[in-house]
């Protein structure tokens, strides 16, 4: 009996359908080279930044020369956006025709939730794979993962916030004493701080009350020390409805962290007309000698205070002190920040192109070249070793320093969507801190807020 | 030969009849004209409404429309009938800025009025520094709002504002932190918002008020009326359509108005300054409720509709 195998022609043509699927499929899973897979065509890719903050337009610009470099055929623009628009109106523009290439998406913004549930964002899990990117970020990289699977944004650096910026001659002009490793101790020791610093002139701590953000900061930075690790888990997952809420809002060591708000807002800690002020203005307050303190972040040493110390505005070098926790004996920490994060647009009509540039931005050289040498920041990847860090200014290495000592703990409205968490809370800690509400009207507001968002979402 | 043997009547007949017809031709011809300047007028305005329907009119539908759905800024709408409405009628924050925008317009709008004819009524009767006053009054309404709000900001800060320079000098003390108070903060922004718009409402009543035929004013004088007789008994009067109009327009303006309030005090401090135009802001673009936001809109919208109405019909009988 003759057995033979004989390949029909339309065998051959099944297989090679089925060859070329698996290869597709495959494809999705891995990246190609850019100049084999994007081509020479020129291109012009649109990225959007914030107007201030920790120097996003000299990061990109330094990444985006080093790219252009190696791909000859982009060319790049950009559309700087405030910092008020990041988080809201601009959802309409990255949502529109005219969307940009890569989208600047605050992760804690009604944008950012609202582009991911719309499913207007590409997927980045092809470059995330590629490079190992969530393992070069590290543990902050669980955050990015949404409840589909995928990764939608990726954040470009670190910035610490909650930093008690010190004027060493103002508190010793005033007396004030900051304990030496830069903690205190106590809500009551900061208030007696603050009244120091009033008898000869200053301000205690200069904030901008008036910022949709500042007031609900200290309350990132002073609830860990009040609730456990557990307590604090749920508190940032609690408002999605798959996970049982254990810690509620109205548990004593919220209200404890609401009340040494009231009381740090009741000693008179801060600057006066705090609650009619912005950032900027607290910020010259304190560049101009005026208070002690000032709560702040790590962009301002290669920010304002650079700027305002050429003009000749700022005529000291600031230290660095920490929050107190909420109970005597605790401490508090500097709270990471990883949140301002870019994406693609699915109405990006370029949409390979701009997953590249943006791979190379979240690369080692490209967090070299941008975030540690052109701007001064803090890269989000954890693989590039300290002594990159040569363009970092010395202040915020000292935060680092503290950071590695004390640990730092990532802020609840950082982590939660903006609608639930500090556009709700901010206002309410506003109020606290003029007198006109309670710690326990707030729990109960913010309880029920939870409610609500678990039963109607966002 | 045949005689015509037409009766005059039938001249007159006939020439009434010619000229009934030359009547009716050039009749026919103002008509054919009229029709034809008519389909003219209408063609020349339809580019017109074909902007006032895409930029106002469908904007204003897709916003009813929105009102009666929840929508997050992205994706399809989900009808929720009521709800919006039911909600914003029910919320505590919703009373309060209503109520903060009507006192903030109707303050705004009475003071410009009210200042704006004063100042019309002394430059009108060449006041010493007349000229001065005309420039000075003006700028401030020609000047972005923008800025305004900011050197103002600025301006009622405690210690270092011009404000709290000026009150300390008069010794009413320079430490008064106008903005970072609930109780206060509404105040500077009613005092910029009248800065800013008193320059316009004093240029129209100006214009208003030297249309006064000087005759009635020399009679008056003449009849020994002093200047504030002059100002009650005939200025006044004779201004009061204007003024209505001045003043229903202000309302519905500073309704309206966000950039001022915005930029001076972000709505805070616990937004006790957040009024409606800023609310909705805070509605749709911080907690992604746009359907809420245009409820607000439309609930506005039919207010100022109604103060508008009261407005023209008052100035009309105020004309009469």
């Amino acid at each position: 009996m003759k057995s033979s195998f004989r390949v029909s022609g339309k065998s051959v043509v099944a297989l090679s359908a089925v060859t070329s699927a698996f290869a597709l499929v495959l494809s999705g899973l891995s990246i190609t080279p850019a100049s084999a897979a994007l081509g020479t065509a020129p291109v012009t890719l649109t990225i959007q930044h914030e107007t201030t903050g920790d120097r996003p337009e000299e990061e990109w610009h330094a990444v985006a020369a080093a790219f252009t470099k190696l791909h000859p055929n982009v060319t790049i623009k950009y559309s700087p956006i405030t910092n008020e628009a990041k988080g809201g109106p601009n959802l309409q523009v990255i949502s529109s025709d005219g969307s940009p290439d890569i989208a600047l998406l605050p992760l804690n913004s009604n944008v950012y939730t609202q582009m991911v549930k719309g499913k207007g964002l590409v997927p980045l899990d092809g470059i995330f794979a590629a490079d190992n990117t969530v393992a070069r970020i590290g543990p902050p990289a669980a955050a990015l993962k949404q409840q589909d699977g995928h990764y939608y944004a990726t954040p470009h650096s670190v910035v610490y916030y909650n930093v008690l910026w010190t004027n060493p001659d103002a508190i010793k002009k005033a007396k004030a004493v900051v304990p030496a490793s830069g903690h205190f101790a106590s809500v009551a020791q900061l208030v007696a701080f603050g009244k120091a610093c009033s008898k000869a002139g200053y301000a205690g701590l200069a904030i901008g009350g008036k910022t949709n953000f500042q007031a609900s900061w200290m309350f990132d930075s002073m609830m860990p020390s009040a609730v456990t690790k557990k307590a604090l888990n749920n508190y940032i997952n609690s408002y999605k409805s798959d996970v049982a809420v254990t810690a509620k809002w109205t548990d004593p060591g919220i209200l404890k962290t609401l009340d040494a708000l009231g009381a740090i807002a009741k000693g008179g800690v801060y600057q006066n007309g705090y609650l009619g002020m912005d950032l900027d203005q607290a910020t010259a307050y304190f560049t101009a000698g005026k208070s002690c303190m000032l709560l702040g972040g790590t962009w301002m040493p290669g920010g304002s205070f650079e700027s305002d110390t050429k003009k000749g505005t700022m005529k000291f070098t600031p230290g660095l002190a920490v929050l107190p926790g909420v109970v005597a004996g605790t401490k508090s920490t500097y709270t990471p920040y990883y949140g301002d994060a870019y994406g693609v647009p699915t109405k990006s009509k370029n949409q390979e192109w701009a997953l590249e540039l943006l791979r190379f931005f979240i690369s080692d050289e490209g967090q070299k070249i941008g975030c540690l040498d052109a701007a001064g920041n803090l890269p989000v990847v954890t693989t590039i070793p300290q002594s990159a860090y040569t363009k970092v200014p010395q202040g915020v290495k000292d935060v680092l320093a503290l950071v590695a000592a004390y640990g730092s703990q990532s802020g609840w409205t950082s982590e939660v969507p903006g609608a639930y968490g500090q556009t709700f809370l901010n206002p309410l800690i506003q109020k606290l801190q003029e007198g006109k509400t309670t710690s326990a009207d707030i729990a109960k507001a913010q309880q029920a807020k939870l409610e609500d968002v678990r039963k109607n979402g966002l | 030969m045949s005689v015509k043997n037409e009766s005059p009547s039938k001249e007159v007949s006939t020439s009434s009849t010619q000229g009934r017809n030359l009547f009716s031709r050039k009749k026919k011809a103002r008509i054919g004209l009229n029709a034809i300047n008519i389909r003219s007028a209408r063609f020349t305005l339809i580019p017109v409404f074909v902007l006032l329907f895409v930029f106002l009119a469908l904007p204003m539908i897709n916003s009813v429309k929105l009102s009666f759905s929840r929508w997050g800024g992205l994706g399809p709408l989900e009808a929720v009938g009521l709800n919006n409405y039911k909600f914003l009628f029910s919320d505590p924050q919703m009373r309060y800025s209503s109520r903060i925008t009507i006192f903030y317009a109707f303050t705004v709008a009475f003071f410009v009025v009210a200042i704006g004819t004063l100042l019309a009524a002394a430059v009108s009767a060449n006041v010493r520094g007349h000229k001065a006053m005309k420039l000075i009054w003006f700028f401030p309404g020609i000047a972005p709002p923008t800025a305004v709000a900011i050197f103002w900001s600025s301006g009622f800060q405690p210690e270092s504002g011009v404000v709290n320079i000026l009150l300390g000098k008069i010794g009413l003390g320079n430490n008064h932190a106008w903005l970072a108070s609930s109780d206060t903060a509404l105040f500077p922004v009613i005092f910029v918002g009248i800065w800013s718009a008193v320059g316009f409402a004093f240029l129209v009543i100006l214009g208003a008020v030297e249309q006064i035929p000087v005759s009635l004013r020399e009679a008056a004088l003449v009849d020994g009326a002093n200047m504030r007789q002059q100002f009650t008994k005939i200025t006044l009067p004779l201004i009061r359509p204007i003024l209505m109009t001045i003043f229903t327009l202000e309302i519905i303006w500073t309704f309206n108005g966000f950039t001022v309030v915005w930029a001076m005090t972000n709505g805070g401090p616990s937004d006790s300054t957040s009024i409606l135009p800023i609310l909705a802001y805070k509605e749709a673009f911080r907690y992604g409720r746009f359907g809420t936001a245009a409820a607000m809109a439309v609930i506005t919208g039919i207010f100022l509709m109604i103060v508008g109405t009261i407005g023209i019909r008052l100035s009309r009988s105020e004309q009469q």
